[in-house]
């Protein structure tokens, strides 16, 4: 079965020579900036950073886009809570804050290979756990959708289809149920197998790479650009222009 | 059970689904802890905590090549084991360049192994083994899921990689072709011996729940018929076409 591959647009990107630790600080900084800048020639300033980020970046539009629309449900939601206790204008630029901060949470995501944004992780010293299973779910949620897809064409195989039953209808229930207990068998025995051939392969615990985190040229001129990004919208937000 | 394997030997252990012929190997290769007894590797004790000692020794090709790569691209995958056993740079590039040679995998570099067909992806896994240097190669049912193509091809490469191999298979046919030595397994070893011995000896095969290899069929018919002498045993179709045809 052919996937989309997540790290499709990493490879392609100026971004990509950034060390992966440099965009994560930028990210968790502009975020935060994010949260606290309401001022709305701030808000402007963020929305424009996150669409200089995102020309930079050379993500198709559509790629992004598709990404915006899975954090729609929660703009609207948002939105609507601001549009009740305040008026149009504040919807509308808390909605710009919020799509600035998926927008630019997008681009760190597109442009950095999951395992690369794992090891800034374990640079920063998350927990070994925490970055052992992102990089288990990255590399075998395909394989959980194949087998998932293997089970379904099995079930529709016997004539068993949903079509017409509602979450309510208790056969639906049911085979979901099932599934996804299946599933869960399913998947822990692979991940006994998957244990044993990484033990077999001398793993201890911590996944390890070749490939060297360095700072170079490219990393200085981001942390540059951001770090006057977040300075001038800091300034705004505060008064001391503008 | 207990049974020896001597350096240079192709050991192919036989036996029904659910003899416990993967566990064995899981045990050979130090990843499971034995309830009762000992696995000696070179009159050493073997378990679980032996660490990367025992990794330099045996290298473990699994069924699913799905369970054994791990990385992001080919490359990485293959480096992942030297890395483990914390070896210099340089080795580890020659390492990764021999693998990728021993397996036909020039070009494959930079590509990510889970989008690979099945047959790429146990060239994968088979560099990702070779590339640790193991001494004794456990392969577990190598061909399984394969096309007769690729069976063929992944086969020609196992060929040339091991100094000591022991196979696990239901594939008699296989079984046969390439070993030496042949143990059939059914919870208890119930033969050691000739492959060509144990394959003759259809009920002993048959009450073990496994059937006669297809040549060893056709060479008994090919005997019937006087096309044969008695003392011919060819192990494959290749020699079998050999001998009819220096006939």
């Amino acid at each position: 079965m052919k996937h989309e591959n997540i790290d499709e647009f990493a490879s392609g990107s100026p971004l990509l020579k950034i060390d992966p630790r440099t965009k994560l600080v930028a990210l968790i900084v502009f975020l935060i900036v994010a949260a606290f800048a309401v001022d709305r020639e701030a808000t402007l300033c963020l929305g424009a950073v996150s669409i200089i980020l995102a020309a930079v970046s050379k993500i198709p539009v559509k790629h992004i886009i598709r990404n915006l629309l899975f954090a729609l449900p929660f703009i609207i939601a948002v939105s609507l809570g601001a549009l009740i206790v305040g008026d149009i204008i504040i919807a509308i630029f808390v909605s710009i804050r919020i799509a600035a901060s998926v927008l630019t949470a997008v681009i760190f995501a597109s442009t950095t290979p999951v395992f690369e944004q794992i090891r800034a992780l374990q640079y920063f010293r998350v927990p070994t756990v925490i970055t052992s299973m992102l990089l288990f779910t990255y590399r075998f949620i395909f394989v959980f959708i194949d087998e998932l897809e293997r089970m379904k064409l099995a079930r529709v195989s016997r004539s068993m289809n949903m079509q017409g039953g509602t979450l309510l209808s208790r056969r639906v229930f049911k085979t979901i149920g099932q599934t996804l207990g299946m599933l869960f068998i399913r998947v822990n025995e692979r991940a006994k197998r998957v244990f044993f051939s990484l033990r077999a392969r001398g793993y201890t615990g911590k996944a390890v790479t070749r490939r060297r985190l360095a700072f170079g040229i490219a990393d200085i001129s981001y942390a540059i650009f951001m770090s006057i990004s977040i300075f001038i919208i800091m300034s705004i937000q505060l008064g001391v222009i503008l | 059970m207990s049974f020896a394997v001597e350096r240079g030997e192709r050991v192919a252990i036989v036996g029904p689904n659910g003899a416990g012929k993967t566990t064995l190997l899981l045990l050979m290769a130090a990843l499971k802890e034995p309830s009762a007894g000992n696995v000696l590797i070179d009159g050493e004790k073997i378990s679980p905590k032996s660490g990367s000692a025992v990794r330099h020794k045996i290298g473990i090709l699994f069924q699913d090549p799905d369970d054994q790569i791990f990385m992001p691209t080919v490359e990485e995958d293959i480096a992942f084991g030297p890395t483990n056993l914390n070896l210099d740079s340089n080795e580890i590039d020659r390492r990764i360049k021999e693998a990728i040679i021993a397996t036909g995998l020039q070009g494959y570099e930079k590509r990510a192994p889970h989008h690979l067909s099945i047959g790429e992806k146990k060239r994968v896994a088979i560099a990702g083994v070779l590339s640790m240097r193991p001494k004794t190669m456990l392969l577990d049912e190598p061909t399984s899921g394969l096309d007769p193509k690729g069976k063929e091809d992944i086969m020609k490469i196992l060929d040339g990689v091991g100094e000591t191999m022991v196979l696990v298979t239901h594939d008699v046919d296989l079984a046969l072709d390439f070993s030496d030595r042949t143990i059939l397994l059914k919870r208890r070893v119930i033969f050691d011996g000739s492959p060509l011995k144990l394959f003759e000896n259809e009920s002993l095969i048959e009450s073990a729940g496994l059937v006669q290899p297809k040549v060893t069929k056709i060479v008994t018919i090919l005997k019937e018929k006087g096309l044969l002498d008695s003392g011919d045993r060819p192990k494959s179709i290749d020699e079998l076409r050999l001998l009819l045809r220096n006939r």
